[in-house]
Parts: structure tokens; C-alpha cells; sequence
């Protein structure tokens, strides 16, 4: 299965984009054996992944400029706010919360099938350059 | 030589991507991992998620050593902050933890990854907790 975007790690892990655009992205990932921690649970690495494409995804659509913006995530925290669940679909909403012409600050949350979230994220991001 | 895996089975998401235990004791930990095609952002650099996962198992192992490896509790993480300093192209990537305070149910780990050439590419921040964990006295 691929993106579309041409992203390995997207194709990797099974991340779909649903939609993004006006500066926001919901992307779905649908949780396999393989992405399961010690608990039986998703990996915190792979929600937080997930926060990882799905803010630079709600970044690269400018909500003025027409096009793709290429970006960088600076930072990234995340908050395991209750435990994952081992299968089922994520569904990630990221949206872009300001920020000027090279670094933007965008927000993430993460649900589970039944509407649960189950992390939040915060991400700065900058502009690729040129 | 690397040790095998020391966590259960179940643990899938870090046998998917290949994280090594290097070096495990009281309080730090080493992990190393291969630099693979598929961790590739568009940037053609290793994406930041499995940079944040290298991290966030490396807190985990940090503070979940115990001289009997019977006793040993795997926690979870509550809070993960990364800080991505430069692009990662070159394996292994290399990262080491270190538990850095708290107490017998809540603790903070800090971490640093570095790329193959030895240049620091990620730091990373984390606060976990053993679940199920007796309650200490208050």
C-alpha cells in the first residue's frame, strides 16, 4: 500500500490522508500486530509517528499560499493521555494553530474506532527553505 | 555484540524497525538501530516518528532495569517531548537514555540520538510510569 505522497515511512507503517487543507489534516492508520507494544497495545512511538506525519501534513497545506510547503518538525511533544488500543483505526486531526513565514506551531489529537483520545500532540515546525 | 531483544514478544513495534539493546544498566541504556530505505521522510532523511520511538524506548529501558531480570516491570510513557536537531541520514543511529529522577512509580528519563558519523541529531525528554504500581505512602 502506498500514501500517494511518496513518503516511505507513510507506506511503511499503512498511514492514509484523508483529507488536508486550509491548514488541517486527518490522516488514518489502521493498527497491525506488528505495531503493538509489550501491553498488546499501538507503540507510543507509533502514535507518535502518526502525530509526526500528520502535523507536517496540516503544515504543508498553506492555509493562504496555493501548493505544497516542504517542512521540518523542530520539536514535538506528545501526551500518552490513555492507552492505545492493540487494532482498529487511529484517526489523527492536526491543525495548524499559528506561526509567520518560517516556523508554524500546529496541534494534534489522536483517536481511537470508538471516538477515545488517546494522545495529543504540539509540534513547531519550519519551513523547508527556497 | 548486541543483546537479544530482553522484552517480551509482544513488544512488536520495535522488532518491526530493528532497535538493538547495546548496553542496559541501572539507570541508562544504548540502543542502536540500522538506518533503513523505509524510515525515509520526503527529505530522503529518517523520519522524525522513528527517531521519537528510539527515544521513547530508550526512557522506557532507562528506568525499568532491576538486578533480577524477574523483577522488572516494563512502564509506559506518559509524557514524550523531542527536540530534532539535525537530519539523520547515516546508520546506525545510536541512543543512549538515562533516568534522571523520580521514584519508585513515577520517574524522568532524557535522551540523545546520534547518527553514524557520531553527530547528535535528536534529544528527547520523557516522563513514564509503571502502571499497577503499589501506591507509595503518603
Amino acid at each position: 500500500m502506498t500514501s500517494g505522497f511518496g513518503m516511505p515511512f507513510m507506506d511503511e507503517l499503512g498511514v492514509e490522508v484523508l483529507s488536508a487543507g486550509g491548514g488541517r489534516a486527518e490522516l488514518r492508520l489502521a493498527i497491525r500486530p506488528a505495531h503493538r507494544n509489550a501491553f498488546g497495545g499501538a507503540h507510543g512511538g507509533l502514535v507518535a509517528a502518526l502525530i509526526d506525519i500528520a502535523v507536517g501534513a496540516a503544515a504543508a497545506i498553506d492555509p493562504v499560499e496555493p501548493g505544497l510547503r516542504p517542512n521540518v518538525t523542530l520539536a514535538l511533544t506528545t501526551q500518552f493521555v490513555q492507552p492505545a488500543p492493540g487494532e482498529g483505526v487511529l484517526t489523527a486531526r492536526a491543525a495548524v494553530r499559528g506561526g509567520g513565514a518560517q516556523v508554524c506551531f500546529v496541534d494534534c489529537e489522536v483517536t481511537a474506532a470508538d471516538g477515545a483520545v488517546i494522545a495529543v500532540g504540539t509540534a513547531t515546525l519550519q519551513y523547508a527553505r527556497g | 555484540v548486541p543483546l537479544t531483544f530482553p522484552f517480551p514478544l509482544k513488544d512488536r513495534f520495535n522488532h518491526l524497525l530493528g532497535v538493538q539493546v547495546n548496553d542496559w544498566g541501572p539507570g541508562h541504556v544504548t540502543l542502536e538501530l540500522a538506518v533503513r530505505e523505509e524510515f525515509e521522510n520526503l527529505a530522503k532523511l529518517v523520519h522524525g516518528g522513528v527517531i521519537a520511538t528510539l527515544i521513547d524506548t530508550a526512557c522506557n529501558f532507562a528506568g525499568a532495569w532491576t538486578e533480577d531480570s524477574g523483577e522488572r516491570r516494563i512502564p509506559v510513557t506518559l509524557t514524550l517531548t523531542t527536540n530534532f536537531i539535525a537530519g539523520a541520514r547515516k546508520g546506525p543511529l545510536s541512543c543512549t537514555a538515562r533516568r534522571t529522577g523520580g521514584g519508585k512509580t513515577t520517574f524522568m528519563a532524557d535522551a540523545e540520538v546520534k547518527d553514524g558519523d557520531g553527530r547528535l541529531v535528536a534529544t528527547g525528554q520523557a516522563v513514564l510510569r509503571f502502571v499497577g504500581a503499589p501506591r507509595s505512602k503518603r
